[in-house]
């Protein structure tokens, strides 16, 4: 299968913080990667890297057959390739919701206002806010603020998503619905690498799950082995702590 | 460029910019101390006098203070039959201003000072006034100090108006200079230069105070 | 000396034409120094050194030195490097001159008050840097900018009395100008005086609702 993302001995440091210390990590086309890990260990790093929020220190990041760590890369191409989700959504206050998805399908896409609506209003659609495509972000619930922004990132028909926690900032009532998107766009067959402390979704929808500790990949594998048969010391005391 | 024009009427307009700082120097102490008084005053629990500096502040901070000083130097002695010298209707002018300026700063100062401070204080069995002084006051001071610096930088730049009811402050004695010289260059750019070195140092403190209080 | 109630009635009209031109060149520099503002607020937060440290000794100046002789030098020296206008325009150039000044910082505060996540989420959705300035990033500043900028334009109209020095006619010069003929200051100034706060009053009070709709809205 066709690599999506490729991660190879990954650096970066923040000053004297060294927070990527060699990653290597691979997502295939249509593969929900699930990265966890204790507070701290670089996961949002290692997403803000690959969209080029940070620049690495030395490694390189595969994005299909591009390689974003060259120094001449078009993000505005990979950007499109890459969509991402935040944990507090993100979503441009002063613009209503058809206008937050809007925006960048027709400045970057050139697409004409009419054919993103209609992108939108079927996105919409799918996520259940139809109705709310006149209203402001701050009319919102997060659950509904966050839907919104997952809808935003698939306006670009991206190949990939990455997800950085983005139902840590919600009220527990609220988690599923944004869950239930997520798990929907998995099914779909969307490849996703995803930043959670959901184990519930991670164990309904992952394919690989990955543990990062000290910056590094320190245990890997599919759900079933991972959760029932932990090797590394650290992923023990981890998965003692975050499954109760 | 000859700047020796500077140098041959230095003691004229040396003489200007000694008056420029008696003017701000008095008018600073008088509007800080009646500033402090009328700040406390506004927060009084007492309508009337609530009411009273409310409407004293607004007007003094909205009118513009060249208004003010034309009324103390041409409006009052005319309706009262006295005379009033221009260095004085200068001062009265700016620290009407400066006064209302500060009141206002400490309004807010003192408001935006949580209420459970008063309450500890009362339940500490301190009365009104010492509650004000031991516990208001210094916690109010420290966010009144950036604004208040901003007072005095635009206190600064109004002893400049002083030369319109006729003080012969640095202003006034540039523009006697320019008109016997014919040479506006050199004068102004001394002028601007002299109040820009007072006022720097000032702003950039007001500045530096502010970015520590967040 | 009693306050001579018919003399203001005949000045009205005279009045009127000052205070009309007084907020007419508050509105004026107020527009031109929101142009001078924005751009050196631009230049200062995204601009290479140079234009930083140009923009910086601009506001600096602008902010430390008195308004009204900058309205002087631009009235008096100017012409004398060959730069002639007349006392409108140079009024016009001196306020803009100190209000761009102080508007940079305004403007340079709302830009960076707009959170760095919103400038991140445009750019994963792959805007180029000048399309998240206008689009994401300016409209937010914008808002965040309003209350000061209304707060502003009662600056301006203020400092607009110093106008009447180089012969303006705007309200303070139509006050000077009146009493110089007759003795008639106490009633003159009281008008002035009421027009200003009218003025004043009224766009503090328009802040004051503004203020309170954002509030509301954030
Ligand atoms: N811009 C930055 N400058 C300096 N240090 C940073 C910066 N961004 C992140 N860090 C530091 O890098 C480390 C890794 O941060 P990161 O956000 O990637 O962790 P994380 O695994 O996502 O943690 P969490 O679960 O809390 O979100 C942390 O110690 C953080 O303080
Ligand atoms: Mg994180």
């Amino acid at each position: 299968m066709e690599t999506m993302i490729r991660l190879e001995n990954v650096h970066k440091t923040f000053g004297s913080l060294q927070v990527l210390n060699g990653i290597n990590m691979e997502v295939k086309k249509g593969e929900v990667v699930v990265v966890i890990g204790p507070s701290g260990c670089g996961k949002s790093t290692q997403l803000r890297c690959i969209n080029g929020l940070e620049n690495i220190d030395a490694g390189r990041i595969m994005v299909k057959d591009i390689d974003i760590t060259s120094g001449k890369v078009d993000w505005q191409v990979v950007r499109q390739k890459v969509g991402m989700v935040f944990q507090s959504y993100n979503l441009y206050p002063h613009l209503n919701v058809m206008r937050n998805l809007i925006l960048s399908p027709m400045k970057v896409q050139k697409k004409t206002k009419k054919e993103a609506t209609e992108y939108a209003e079927i996105l919409l659609d799918r996520v259940g806010l139809l109705d709310k495509r006149d209203a402001y972000p701050g009319q919102l619930s997060g659950g509904q603020q966050q839907r919104i922004a997952i809808v935003r990132a698939l306006m670009m028909q991206p190949e990939v998503m990455l997800f950085d926690e983005v139902t840590s900032a919600l009220d527990p009532e609220l988690i599923n619905e944004v869950l239930n998107v997520m798990i929907d766009l998995a099914k779909s067959g969307m490849t996703m690498m995803v930043v959670t402390h959901e184990m519930g979704f991670a164990k309904a929808v992952a394919n690989k799950i990955v543990f990062m500790s000290n910056g590094v990949v320190a245990e890997e594998g599919p759900p079933e082995e991972f959760f029932a048969n932990p090797k590394d010391e650290r992923l023990k005391s981890f998965l003692s702590k975050v499954l109760h | 460029m000859p700047w020796d024009i500077v140098v041959k009427n230095w003691s004229f307009l040396a003489a200007g910019l000694w008056a420029t700082i008696e003017i701000f120097v008095v008018s600073m102490i008088a509007g800080t101390v009646l500033g402090v008084l009328m700040g406390v005053l506004r927060t009084s629990r007492v309508f009337l006098i609530q009411i009273t500096t409310r409407a004293f502040i607004e007007v003094f901070r909205g009118l513009p203070t060249l208004i003010t000083m034309f009324f103390v130097y041409f409006a009052v002695p005319m309706l009262f039959q006295i005379e009033i010298p221009s260095f004085l209707a200068a001062v009265i002018g700016l620290t009407l201003w400066e006064l209302s300026e500060i009141a206002e700063i400490m309004r807010g100062a003192i408001q935006s000072i949580p209420k459970g401070q008063v309450e500890a204080g009362r339940a500490m069995a301190l009365n009104k006034a010492q509650v004000l002084i031991y516990i208001l006051m210094p916690q109010a001071v420290r966010r009144m100090l950036p604004p208040l610096i901003g007072v005095y930088t635009r206190l600064v730049k109004g002893t400049a108006l002083a030369s319109l009811v006729g003080v012969n402050d640095l202003v006034m004695a540039g523009k006697i200079v320019v008109e016997r010289t014919l040479e506006p260059l050199e004068v102004y750019v001394f002028i601007m230069a002299v109040f820009f070195i007072i006022n720097y140092p000032l702003s950039v403190l007001s500045r530096k105070l502010e970015r520590k209080l967040i | 000396m009693g306050f001579d109630f018919n003399f203001i009635m005949e000045q009205i009209p005279y009045l009127m034409l000052g205070a009309r031109n007084t907020l007419i060149i508050s509105v004026i520099v107020l527009l031109l120094a929101v142009i001078v503002g924005i751009v050196g607020a631009l230049a200062k937060t995204s601009g290479g050194r140079f234009l930083r440290l140009i923009t910086g000794m601009y506001v600096e100046i602008a902010r430390n030195t008195p308004e009204l002789v900058q309205i002087y030098f631009v009235f008096f020296v100017f012409p004398s490097l060959g730069l002639k206008f007349n006392s409108f325009v140079s009024g016009v150039i001196a306020m803009t001159f100190f209000g761009g000044g102080y508007l940079v910082e305004v403007f340079r505060a709302g830009i960076e008050a707009v959170p760095k996540t919103q400038v991140e989420a445009a750019k994963s959705l792959a805007l180029k840097n000048r399309q998240i300035i206008v689009n994401i990033v300016f409209p937010q500043a914008l808002k965040i900018c309003l209350p000061s900028l209304i707060g502003y334009l009662i600056f301006i109209l203020k400092m607009s009395s110093l106008l009447a020095t180089i012969g303006i006619v705007e309200l303070t010069f139509v006050a000077n100008d009146v009493i110089a003929n007759n003795f008639h200051a106490f009633e003159m100034f009281s008008a002035v005086a009421l027009l200003y706060l009218i003025m004043v009053w009224t766009i503090s009070w328009l802040l004051g609702i503004v203020e309170k709709r954002f509030k509301y809205e954030l």
